[in-house]
């Protein structure tokens, strides 16, 4: 948790009640898991700071009983404003954690008790052979990293961690024990899923604001989609990337051109207000209009022609 | 399009507007064009306790919910 954070409750269509940042619960109501689409008010208000200390279920976790703690690295504009410690394979929790196990001051100005911090050693769950069974532990130790405040090392090390974890390391406990993190993380994913332990959530990767100057989210929608992002096609465009008949004149264009075709997916071609065309076999919706970049480029394409 | 299948109704995970009541498309953006949806995995952690402020809910299945890239560490 964030102390000096402020987290809502609030009501789901499954009887639960779950406490998060407000920015969080709005995306969530308007991902059908709310009582009701698009709504969220906050049942109560509570602080990180009123919930250290308090005791937790955490699903599949080594521990029975876990604690919740403050960590003030945390973001309220990224996720629901609270995180999961995994101090074996994630250098940010063993920092947060090892300040305060081994910091006096730090858990007596969070009022935190050693009874909710110091039985918790790191748990193998993960090896990876350049880093062995507890690649945080290593990662903090190498780097010479003093706390959780060490964020530009830190950021070195999950970047080296999780490098190196998603494709050579491998499962040591779970339901996926043996598989590569790679294969693992859908599988546990699901499991998570199937077990009702955990729900999807999604959230825009990066800050978007709409030209109204609405703060965007991410919703489940219902609407019409081409299928840009189909293999056989795909594959046909990477064919004539790679051809003779195609000319980049520099690699890093070409890979740009790569990268985009990999990125491809279904993409939504209609909407519901605004001006525009109605869709010919549906007439709720109106064709997405085209920016005029992507005119540009459907035009140069058959302007040699015209 | 539609006829050879290559147009499809269903529900996605889109940037929406709030406040415009519809998806927001890259051209409709002032800020962060070609942005899409995360999917993160959202771990119910049920609280055992309750803090004062949370009284009223005593009873009741409460959850901290947190958001990870991570599921497969879930078990350390």
């Amino acid at each position: 948790m964030l102390p000096e954070a402020e987290y809502g409750v609030f009501a789901m269509k499954n009887d639960e009640f779950y406490v998060m940042s407000e920015r969080a619960a709005r995306n969530f109501s308007f991902q059908e898991l709310t009582v009701e689409y698009g709504k969220y008010p906050s049942l109560a208000k509570v602080t990180g700071q009123d919930l250290i200390g308090k005791a937790l279920s955490a699903p599949l976790s080594h521990y029975e009983k876990v604690y919740a703690l403050p960590m003030t690295t945390i973001s309220m504009e990224k996720g629901t404003g609270i995180v999961t410690s995994v101090p074996s394979d994630s250098p940010d929790d063993w920092a947060a954690l090892r300040d305060l196990q081994t910091k006096a001051g730090l858990r007596e100005k969070y009022n935190v008790e050693e009874a909710w911090c110091v039985p918790f050693a790191p748990v193998p769950i993960i090896n990876i052979p350049e880093f062995g069974d507890l690649t945080a532990v290593k990662l903090v130790e190498d780097l010479k990293i003093a706390s959780q405040k060490d964020t530009a090392l830190l950021k070195q090390a999950k970047d080296k961690a999780y490098l190196k974890g998603f494709y050579e390391g491998k499962l040591l406990v779970g339901i996926a024990k043996g598989e590569t993190v790679e294969k693992s993380k859908p599988i546990v994913k699901q499991h998570l899923f199937d077990e009702k332990m955990a729900v999807p959530y999604y959230e825009p990767e990066g800050k978007v604001v709409s030209r109204t100057g609405d703060n965007c989210i991410v919703a489940s929608c219902y609407q019409w989609f081409m299928r840009y992002g189909e293999e056989e096609w795909k594959e046909f465009v990477r064919s004539h990337l790679k051809s003779d008949d195609f000319k980049a004149y520099n690699t890093k264009t070409q890979h740009e051109f790569e990268i985009i075709i990999d990125w491809l997916k279904e993409w939504g071609c209609t909407r519901t207000q605004g001006l525009g065309t109605l869709l010919p076999w549906d007439d709720k919706f109106k064709v997405e209009s085209l920016s005029d970049s992507t005119i540009y480029m459907a035009y140069y394409t058959v302007a040699g022609l015209l | 399009m539609k006829e050879i299948g290559k147009v499809f109704y269903g529900k996605k995970y889109t940037i929406y507007s709030e406040l415009d009541k519809q998806p927001c498309a890259d051209h409709d953006r002032s800020t962060g064009e070609g942005v899409g949806p995360q999917e993160y995995v959202g771990i119910k952690i049920k609280l055992l306790e309750y803090p004062d402020s949370l009284k009223s809910f005593v009873g009741k299945n409460v959850f901290l919910v947190a958001a990870t890239l991570r599921p497969e560490t879930m078990y350390g």
